[in-house]
């Protein structure tokens, strides 16, 4: 159970540190020294953004932490954002709300085999997705080609986000917290353009343009 | 407690995919706990060829990183329930794990499953490096050709030089037609050159590059003769003594179909 | 017909012997590590040595590991150097 204490999940810019307010001070420091212990040469040789969420820590608590890290990690610097440490409501990292109208990002060409696009809004692919490219992106993935790669849309927790492309072909589609992967055996090759989106917690791809469709 | 066997040639192209990919299900046939790790960091293939590209969620970088739990990457074979994976990333490099990390991954892995068997990316640099950390054993894929059996002998002297000895030999689509005509070295002319043991001899059959098509390793096709010749090597590898099959050998096979025709003959 | 392709055939070496001399060579010099840069300096050591006593062609001096063949058809391996002699050194005291 005390491994669950601290959750430590690898994002983009550094490391979130879920610090899990149902345990007690003793068990989230126990939790976190070993943590950081095994894995210490994982820390090692770069700069590591520590940012801590979760269960509100005092002053005191901060400092002992503090104290933990620059022992065990020897790093040049460790530049810490202890966000919503000070507020007394907590909210888990918000999910991006711009699926209707936010940032977005358009890539032109196609992404191959070992490319990976993330981006923290909705993405537009004018080109093709092949197999074993990724895209990331925390709100709606969009793919004015043949997408025959993984895609992953509302990645922050998003499921309403959408994946639409020309042709959809995933090897995988992940929408939110859903998962999905097209049946076994059968290889259906769609001439239409589809949508995919979450329905009652399952991942629902149909054509989005009704006259196109059967 | 498992043993861990790094499947290498130093050439790209011999077939270390599909041998490991065909000798880890061949084990799992045989009722064995199987691990199959692809440790071809940004080049990863061993999912495509079992077919299980689909189910990728997280990868060994996750497992490396913490992102995951290890049990969370591990994907389970649409055929076999003792057969898993355990992919590479794609999107990163070889730098994203070291020799050290891999080595704990494999102690870890080692107490779960009887064997854990690790596709190592071609070339001797860092991921050549990452793939034998933690290996106990190794077998070296060869085709017979100058190239690969050169690669070869210097993958023995590096895996030697890590403390890996003893390697055993997997002889990779060897042509029987073009070795009975002394265009091609045989198993006693490649033997002579490496001078280390035999594991098995595949021949080269198409029936591999059909079964690749599918994702289905060509082991659980009972009319390939490579999936034969696998299933003895993975036999070899439980230690079974299984003798060096007959159309293995340079003579036996075609004489052995001759024999046969010729049977026929008689009787029609 | 295979007996055809067999008498055609004779008289040159298969391929796959050809091929495995060509990578019994290769590997010596893998295995011993020694590369053309290495056989360099070998040879200008050789040079001084030898240009003590006689005066050699330095240009058309060849100086390589080789495979000589032994009674019993096993092979073994020598560095093999081929130097020509311009002029033997007058020494001296071994003139008279």
């Amino acid at each position: 159970m005390n491994q669950d204490a601290v959750i430590f999940k690898g994002v983009r810019d550094g490391i979130r540190i879920y610090i899990d307010s149902n345990f007690s001070k003793a068990q989230i420091m126990d939790a976190l020294q070993r943590k950081i212990e095994s894995g210490r040469r994982f820390f090692q040789g770069s700069q590591t953004n520590l940012t801590f969420i979760g269960k509100k820590l005092t002053p005191d608590e901060q400092q002992v932490i503090i104290d933990l890290i620059s022992r065990e990690i020897n790093v040049g610097s460790i530049t810490f954002e202890m966000t919503e440490m000070e507020n007394s409501d907590i909210r888990p990292i918000d999910p991006f709300d711009g699926i209707e109208e936010g940032m977005t990002r358009f890539v032109r060409g196609t992404i191959r085999s070992g490319q990976l696009v993330s981006y923290e809004g909705n993405v537009v692919i004018i080109g093709d997705v092949n197999p074993g490219g990724e895209i990331v992106a925390e709100g709606n993935i969009i793919v004015m080609g043949t997408l025959r790669g993984m895609a992953h849309a509302g990645a922050t927790g998003n499921n309403g986000a959408v994946v639409v492309a020309f042709s959809l072909l995933p090897t995988q589609l992940r929408i939110g917290s859903v998962i999905a992967r097209p049946p076994e055996g059968e290889v259906v090759k769609a001439s239409y353009p589809e949508i995919a989106y979450v329905k009652d917690g399952n991942l629902v791809i149909e054509p989005y343009l009704p006259s196109k469709g059967k | 407690m498992g043993e861990v066997i790094v499947i290498t040639s130093g050439k790209g192209g011999v077939g270390k995919t599909t041998t490991t990919a065909n000798i880890g299900t061949a084990l799992a046939l045989a009722g064995k706990r199987v691990v199959l790790v692809d440790a071809d960091i940004g080049l990863r293939n061993l999912d495509v060829v079992m077919g299980l590209e689909n189910r990728i969620v997280y990868d060994l970088v996750d497992v490396v990183e913490k992102v995951c739990r290890l049990k969370q990457a591990l994907i389970r074979d649409k055929r076999f329930e003792s057969l898993y994976l355990l992919p590479a990333a794609q999107t990163k490099d070889k730098n994203a794990v070291s020799p050290q990390q891999m080595q704990e991954l494999c102690e870890q892995l080692k107490e779960e499953f009887d064997f854990v068997l690790i596709d190592c990316p071609a070339g001797i640099e860092q991921g050549f490096k990452n793939a034998i950390a933690g290996a106990d054993k190794a077998a070296v894929v060869t085709v017979p050709e100058v190239s690969a059996v050169r690669d070869a002998d210097r993958i023995i002297g590096l895996l030697s030089a890590n403390d890996i000895d003893e390697p055993k030999l997997i002889i990779n689509r060897l042509r029987i037609d073009m070795v009975k005509r002394g265009d091609m070295m045989d198993i006693n002319d490649t033997l002579d050159i490496l001078g280390i043991d035999l594991l098995g001899v595949v021949p080269d059959d198409e029936r591999v590059v059909i079964s690749t098509n599918r994702g289905e390793p060509a082991v659980t096709d009972d009319n390939s003769l490579a999936g034969q010749a696998y299933r003895n090597i993975a036999g070899r590898l439980m230690g079974e003594n299984i003798p060096i099959m007959d159309m293995e050998t340079d003579e036996g096979f075609l004489a052995k179909i001759k024999r046969f025709f010729n049977a026929n003959r008689k009787r029609a | 017909m295979f007996d055809l392709f067999k008498f055609f055939g004779k008289g040159e070496s298969k391929s796959k012997d050809i091929a495995k001399e060509r990578l019994k060579l290769v590997l010596i010099h893998d295995r011993a590590n020694i590369s053309p840069r290495y056989l360099d300096m070998i040879k200008d050591d050789v040079i001084k040595v030898i240009s003590s006593y006689m005066e050699i062609d330095e240009k058309g001096m060849d100086i390589r590991l080789s495979r000589i063949p032994q009674k019993d058809d096993t092979y073994s391996t020598a560095l093999v150097a081929n130097i020509p002699i311009k002029k033997v050194k007058n020494l001296g005291p071994n003139k008279g």
